[in-house]
């Protein structure tokens, strides 16, 4: 072989090279949007669930609030002397302001579930912006504890919220970091479910989420008093694309990838398990150096 | 008449209270609220006997679930009507909560009117 055919051959090798390449990183693409799919899928039903219960107050304080002006309209028009009515009327109007404050809160409740789903699904906003650890924590937990609910009725678990106020804001990526506690809740919640099919006396499913402020950055603890993972799965945990969940509950990819967001941000990702006791995820999130 | 109500959800309070505002003005029930299972036993064993009538729970609550607590009011209070409210207003639930003796089963949202209903049925009974 001399030399011109030698170039062409490792042309044709580089090309080939770069082929596999592209073909590579397009599939990266397509299994990172899988697992984003799949994570929305899980959310689905417990958001129609924690958007359905601020709608049935705002719906029962509006049709209250109506009956409540009826009443006020009647005593005034009954002919009969004011200042006898006049308590009622006021004790009506307290409660009609009660009640306008409930339909706002109620509202508001409804607004933050719709916006935080939008952040999750829409694909671009991969922008850092400062957000409250505590309350995108909260808001998670209920969601993966109703979308865990709605695909099995009779599934029960107490939450512990414990959050320090002293943790501040810290700025990341806020879909990748909701993604990463979905993914770890839900896990929480499923070890929960499979260790309490058979009821232990004295002992409940609890699932416990906490922040600590820690000087330099947020620290949040996720832990479950469910199966816990043995010793020769744990060591794999965070391979991609291992899994023991039954095909189609999983995809091998979350907690790879909720490692590789954790690390995006300069935190790091562990985890705290004994077989048959439970589990705990500690994540560390830097807080930005200004 | 005493009922009492239990339910996690704070603001359920305020929606009965206002619901039967004209009944609790006249006197003709009162109503009690608790936020847990727990809570609701400690309501019934603090007055021997108690004096409340009539429960209405929430099935999903932390803690002791309506269910548990359906069990053991009938173990422990036989005459006390218990009727479940639940979001979840499918067949298990339905189910369980009949074989334990609930009186009635309500889903959520709560519609007030059919439930005025069975109140009114109860306070004309007595």
């Amino acid at each position: 072989m001399n030399t011109h055919e030698k170039d062409r051959e490792s042309q044709g090798i580089e090309l080939e090279l770069q082929q596999c390449k592209r073909e590579l990183e397009d599939t990266r693409q397509k299994l990172i949007h899988q697992e984003k799919m799949a994570s929305i899928g899980e959310m689905t039903a417990g958001i129609a669930h924690e958007i359905k219960n601020p709608l049935n107050f705002v719906n029962n304080f509006s049709k209250l609030s109506i009956e409540l002006i009826d009443d006020i309209m009647e005593d005034l028009n009954s002919g009969e002397a004011l200042e006898d009515k006049l308590d009622d009327i006021k004790a009506d109007l307290e409660d009609l302001k009660e009640n306008i404050a409930r339909i706002d809160e109620h509202g508001c409740r409804a607004d933050s579930i719709v916006s935080s789903m939008l952040m999750h699904s829409r694909g671009g906003s991969s922008e850092k912006t400062d957000i409250d650890i505590n309350q995108l924590l909260s808001e998670y937990v209920d969601l993966a504890f109703h979308g865990m609910k709605a695909k099995d009725r009779s599934f029960f678990s107490d939450i512990s919220k414990e959050f320090d106020d002293k943790v501040q804001p810290v700025n990341v990526v806020a879909q990748d970091i909701s993604r990463v506690i979905l993914n770890i809740v839900t896990n929480g919640f499923q070890a929960l479910r499979d260790h309490y099919k058979m009821p232990k006396p004295g002992d409940k499913p609890c699932l416990s989420v906490k922040t600590e402020h820690r000087g330099d950055g947020a620290t949040i603890r996720i832990s479950d008093n469910g199966t816990g993972i043995p010793e020769e799965v744990k060591a794999r945990i965070f391979e991609p694309f291992f899994t023991t969940k039954p095909s189609g509950e999983g995809t091998g990819l979350g907690l790879s990838m909720s490692r590789d967001i954790i690390e995006n941000h300069g935190g790091h990702l562990d985890i705290n398990t004994a077989e048959g006791k439970g589990s705990e995820f500690q994540i560390f999130i830097p807080y930005s150096k200004s | 008449m005493k009922f009492l109500v239990v339910d996690d959800e704070k603001d359920v309070e305020m929606l009965f209270r206002q619901k039967f505002r004209k009944e609790l003005r006249q006197g003709l029930l009162e109503l009690e609220f608790a936020f847990s299972g727990d809570e609701a036993l400690n309501i019934l064993s603090s007055k021997q006997p108690p004096d409340v009538v009539y429960i209405f729970s929430d099935i999903n609550m932390p803690g002791m679930t309506g269910l548990e607590l359906l069990n053991t009011v009938k173990e422990q209070y036989p005459n006390i009507e218990v009727s479940m409210i639940s979001a979840y207003g499918d067949r298990e639930n339905y189910e369980k909560a009949k074989e334990s003796g609930a009186k009635e089963f309500f889903t959520k949202p709560i519609d007030f009117d059919t439930l005025k209903a069975e109140i009114h049925k109860i306070l004309e009974q007595k």
